[in-house]
């Protein structure tokens, strides 16, 4: 602990003196963009008001405004035609950094609140939601990423009470809850995969993602199916008035997507995008490593669209669709003569795995009037896995040519089938409403097993086997009143019913009352406290913190119940000043019904008695969360900290006694800072630090009955991996080429700068004459770059 | 292109550079427990094994306690076992047969440990048991006919109950039976743990009160002699079943240690401030000819 103190504050006394620098006339410079498109903005107007200096913005949306005030925090106000005006404090010194995003007139912000923000506060705190974070798009550009690849879940993960699972992973564990707790909704739409490359790359890109709202703890009524938070992505429309679109190239991954109107009035849009994996990992390594005629080949691949058409000024219709998927494949054959009949043979093996998701939605908004809203919408969302092996046998026999060939073909699914309604409808001035409607019918094919023979025996197999589908039905009405009791006390007060059939028998019924209130002690700081009910009612059967395609979805059937949760939160959010803000978060949370595996899962016969083979119990988690955040000037950033404890208890694991969850981190630290060098060079540093994972591993020996050797695992998870740290750097050039007419960005970046080998597991080794541990890491030193054009 | 493929090949190689490095384990003081290892059945009598559990780090591997005092209770009677020194296990003087339904108390205990316990009690059997082997089913990749044999019984609905199962066929060469184990037993039997002795172990949590079936796909020529096969078949108590269940879990996990894909197993014990197993079963065979 002594060491990672130490370079934190070497770190810390190493970077916040760059900000400190005097000089008799200051210079504020940045960007005005459209909130909703992230298109630049030109002619809008940028208003010191105390001393009536003002600039305007040129066809990119960039300003600069050189102002001869005395260095100090001044109101500036922000204006352009079609858009709200935005007023902010800003503290001026120097050369100073304020970029802009407004809000169109015409369009309305569907957060309850109707939260302004401007792009420098990283994550907005919401007064009548504690622990919900918002987070503006532009902020995840001033964070380090790995391979210089910016990934939504990356920066989440940077935030309090938000830990990453494994090295490198794109896993949520959010308060002690595991990353199957966490409903995710790409624009509005429940997503079951979210990652790429066992969980390497999440599937979020960020040029398509318009905001991304967390609810880490406590969320609002109209959410409900997942136990521990909720992820918002909403996805951007596409311009009404201008094309556009994008274009980047790293080391793994290339993407590209375009947006815009379809006809000349604007009424309707589209944006569509992808990515994919540049080369196919592992082609160009298995070429010259394996026989030719041998292929392993990795790939993954995702897009996604969106189509929104205005009927009317008040009638909108939308269709949005996603995919995204991994592809393995492995091809080999081989060529030899029969030893006995001498006849030529061709075999050949071919191997094909791919998993991912898929969700298409259509969308009908009417907005009646400035007080009511209707929402109604059709989903469908799915995860699947498909496994092909298939092996053929070519005899080339004198007496003519045979062929046999076996297959065997294992897929499991789940598929979502959504349709809901929400409203919204302003009573008074005191009272906002939503209530609305879901249902969803959960569609479980846990593993089919198709086998496909023609052997040589002349018989033909052609059977399926499996453990057979199922449907359960999830209904849920509920209702929220968004209030504000005075001036200074607000709050939500909603309740949310669940119906739940597993197919199997009768409804059950489940109240999941939420209430969250909020307190304004002055006007820089507030006060707030929840609590609340949640369930779920799907389990994930996964066996590491990463997504891997094993991976299984399952329902909550009459044996295993339903999960449940009950959080208290309590906590303050202070504006220091104009430019530093602290929120401190504490939070208790129990958990019933939270299944792990019983003492030694095998993956291969999990499909067989599934529910034989987890077992439920109770969860319990608790801390305390810290955000620091310098929200502007030209060094940004952000120190977070979490002090936790998560444990489970079931009867059997662990001989029946509580023990840590698997990824359970009494403390998590993460510091991110970015420093505008000059307008076109940003520097950021992302420093991390956490407890190492619990991990399990023997303390004794004994024999057995039959006398064999056994080891005593006294506690599972009783150990802990050496403590997590590491230091990321990034560096951004903007429009480097002045000739191209569009927006470009070199993005360089060194993930784990001093290599530090933080492991992800131990091989212990009891059985040589010197018993030793083998610490086995994935990542070290890795740099990235990535090229990116904004047309 | 060429220089790219480069470019690509050193980031494949940073990215996946995974690392290993030795470090030096520190457990913390491990305390020994007392380890008691003892099955009964229905044909053969008690046997204690005592022995002590050692830390990881101790590279002696010495296990034997030879001075520990071992008690049965039975019905409120305390009787001493007596040692073996030969077998290295303690018994009761006659060597009786254990019988259903009592309740049998086991007290351990030896210089330097707390005193151990358990108990246990003889299981019933289930009925209904008939053997069905049918000939020439169908054939195998290579064209050679196969044989099924199915096997019966009926599950008590009042109670949990747990089963162990070996098929076994006749070696004239050995003039013995020796355990078979069919590749298929575990697809098309679903829901069994597989022991390392050829032995099956089945929960009826799945299958309670009805008819269990268990198929077995044989090759023809495995067994021509008569008898062609013997079932060993054992109704386990619970501590029993959950022994063995994670003992073969934990044998199959290879070294015991776990593995990226496998967590490491706490093998079950009924021994209270002490390892090991105290348990029952009520074993039943008959041949097949």
């Amino acid at each position: 602990m002594k060491g990672y103190y130490f370079k934190l504050l070497i770190l810390v006394f190493f970077v916040f003196p760059l900000d400190m620098q005097a000089q008799e006339t200051h210079e504020l410079y940045g960007t005005v963009k459209n909130s909703k498109t992230n298109k630049p903005i030109a002619n809008a107007t940028i208003e010191i008001t105390a001393s009536g200096e003002m600039a305007t913005t040129d066809g990119a949306g960039g300003y600069e405004l050189v102002t001869s005030v005395s260095s100090g925090t001044y109101n500036i106000k922000v204006s352009a035609e079609g858009f709200r005006t935005f007023q902010t404090t800003h503290f001026i010194k120097g050369e100073s950094i304020l970029n802009i995003s407004l809000i169109p007139i015409s369009e309305r912000d569907d957060d309850e609140d109707s939260t302004f923000y401007s792009e420098n506060p990283v994550f907005i705190e919401d007064e009548t939601h504690p622990s919900k974070k918002l987070v503006s798009t532009p902020s995840l550009k001033e964070m380090p990423y790995i391979l210089a690849e910016e990934d939504v879940v990356r920066t989440l993960q940077a935030l309090p009470g938000i830990s990453r699972g494994n090295e490198g992973g794109t896993g949520l564990f959010i308060r002690g809850g595991n990353a199957d707790q966490n409903l995710v909704l790409y624009d509005g739409v429940p997503l079951f995969n979210s990652g790429h490359v066992f969980g390497f790359f999440s599937v979020f890109e960020p040029e398509q993602v318009e905001k991304v709202n967390i609810h880490k703890g406590i969320f609002p009524a109209r959410y409900g199916g997942r136990l521990s938070s909720v992820l918002d992505v909403k996805i951007q429309e596409g311009s009404k008035d201008t094309f556009g679109g994008y274009f980047a190239l790293g080391l793994f991954t290339a993407k590209v997507g375009i947006s815009g109107p379809i006809d000349a009035a604007g009424k309707t849009t589209y944006t569509v995008g992808g990515r994919r994996t540049t080369p196919d990992i592992f082609r160009m390594l298995s070429a010259d490593n394996i026989n030719n005629s041998d292929r392993v080949n990795f790939y993954f691949y995702d897009f996604n669209g969106k189509i929104t058409h205005r009927l009317d000024n008040k009638k909108t219709l939308s269709l949005a669709f996603f995919r995204g998927f991994d592809i393995l494949n492995f091809r080999a054959r081989e060529d030899f003569i029969d030893s006995i009949n001498f006849d030529p043979i061709t075999e050949s093996l071919r191997l094909k795995v791919g998993w991912g998701s898929s969700l298409a939605s259509v969308n009908y908004t009417i907005q009646h009037n400035d007080q009511k809203k209707s929402n109604y919408r059709l989903s469908v969302s799915d995860y699947r896995l498909l496994f092909d092996l298939s092996e053929e046998r070519i005899v080339n026999a004198s007496t003519g040519r045979r062929t046999f060939n076996e297959s065997i073909r294992y897929g499991n699914k789940i598929t979502d089938y959504i349709a809901q309604a929400d409203y919204e409808q302003v009573i008074n001035r005191t009272h906002r409403l939503f209530y609305g409607a879901s249902t969803t019918l959960h569609h479980f094919n846990p593993g089919e097993i198709g086998v496909k023979a023609n052997l040589s025996s002349g018989r033909n197999i052609d059977t399926i086997i499996g453990p057979g589908r199922r449907n359960t039905l999830e209904t849920a009405v509920y209702i929220e009143d968004v209030f504000a009791l005075y001036s200074d006390v607000k709050g939500n007060l909603g309740m949310r019913l669940v119906s739940f059939n597993t197919g199997n028998g009768a409804n059950q019924f489940f109240a999941e009352p939420r209430l969250h209130i909020s307190k304004t002690i002055d006007s820089s700081l507030i006060l707030y406290t929840a609590l609340g009910r949640t369930h779920q009612f799907l389990h994930l059967v996964a066996n590491s913190g990463t997504i891997f395609p094993t991976d299984l979805w399952l329902p909550a059937t009459d044996k295993l119940k339903p999960m449940q949760s009950d959080q208290f939160n309590i906590g303050l959010h202070k504006k220091i000043n104009p430019m530093w803000r602290v929120s401190v978060d504490a939070y208790y949370k129990w958990m019933r019904n939270v299944v792990d595996y019983r003492e030694g899962l095998e993956i291969g016969n999990i499909l067989s008695d599934w529910e034989e083979r987890v077992a439920s119990g109770i969860g319990k988690s608790y801390g305390v969360e810290i955000l620091v955040g310098k929200t502007s000037g030209r060094l940004k950033g952000w120190l977070s900290q979490t002090f936790s404890k998560s444990t489970r208890q079931i009867e059997d694991v662990n001989f029946g006694r509580p023990f840590d969850f698997k990824y359970d981190r009494p403390v998590d630290l993460s510091l991110n800072i970015s420093y505008d060098l000059n307008p076109y060079h940003t520097l950021m540093f992302h420093f991390a630090y956490a407890t190492g994972n619990p991990i399990t591993l023997p303390t004794g020996r004994y024999t057995d009955i039959n006398g064999g050797v056994i080891y005593e695992y006294e506690n599972k998870n009783g150990f802990r991996l050496r403590d997590y740290h590491r230091l990321d750097i990034g560096y951004h050039i903007k429009n480097p080429y002045k000739s191209v007419g569009a927006r470009q960005t070199w993005k360089f970046s060194i993930y784990n700068v001093y290599a530090r080998l933080n492991p992800i597991l131990v091989f212990p080794d009891f059985e040589s004459p010197t018993p030793t541990l083998t610490e086995f890491s994935l990542f070290n030193f890795i740099p990235g770059v990535t090229y990116q054009i904004n047309f | 292109m060429k220089s790219i493929k480069i470019v690509f090949i050193l980031s494949i190689a940073l990215l996946l550079n995974a690392c290993e490095r030795e470090v030096e384990f520190k457990p913390g003081t491990y305390s020994p427990k007392l380890v008691i290892n003892s099955l009964f059945s229905n044909e053969t009598p008690l046997r204690v094994r005592v022995s002590k559990s050692i830390s990881v780090l101790d590279t002696n591997r010495d296990y034997t306690i030879s001075n520990a005092t071992v008690q049965l209770v039975t019905t409120g009677s305390a009787e001493p076992l007596l040692y073996d020194a030969i077998g290295d296990f303690y018994y009761i003087a006659n060597n009786p047969i254990p019988t259903p339904g009592t309740n049998y108390v086991l007290q351990v205990q030896a210089p330097g440990f707390i005193t151990a316990r358990a108990e246990a009690k003889l299981p019933v059997l289930p009925t209904g048991f008939t053997f069905e082997l049918i000939e020439n089913v169908g054939v195998d990749n290579n064209g050679i006919p196969q044989d099924k044999l199915i096997i019966r019984f009926k599950d008590d609905a009042k109670t949990d109950n747990y089963y162990r199962f070996m098929l076994l066929y006749y070696s004239q060469f050995s003039a013995t039976f020796i355990p078979f184990k069919p590749d298929n037993a575990l697809s098309e039997n679903v829901g069994l743990v597989s022991n390392s002795d050829g032995s099956f172990l089945l929960s009826d949590r799945n299958k309670n009160g009805q008819t269990i079936s268990l198929e077995f796909t044989i090759p023809f020529d495995i067994s021509m002699e008569t008898p062609r096969f013997m079932v060993e078949f054992a109704s386990l108590n619970k501590d029993f079943y959950e022994y063995q269940r994670t003992i073969a879990i934990n044998n199959q996990n290879g070294v015991g240690l776990g593995s990226f894909f496998n967590n490491p197993v706490q093998v079950y014990t009924n021994i209270q401030n002490g390892l090991g197993i105290f348990a029952s079963q009520f074993l039943y065979r008959d041949t097949i000819f």
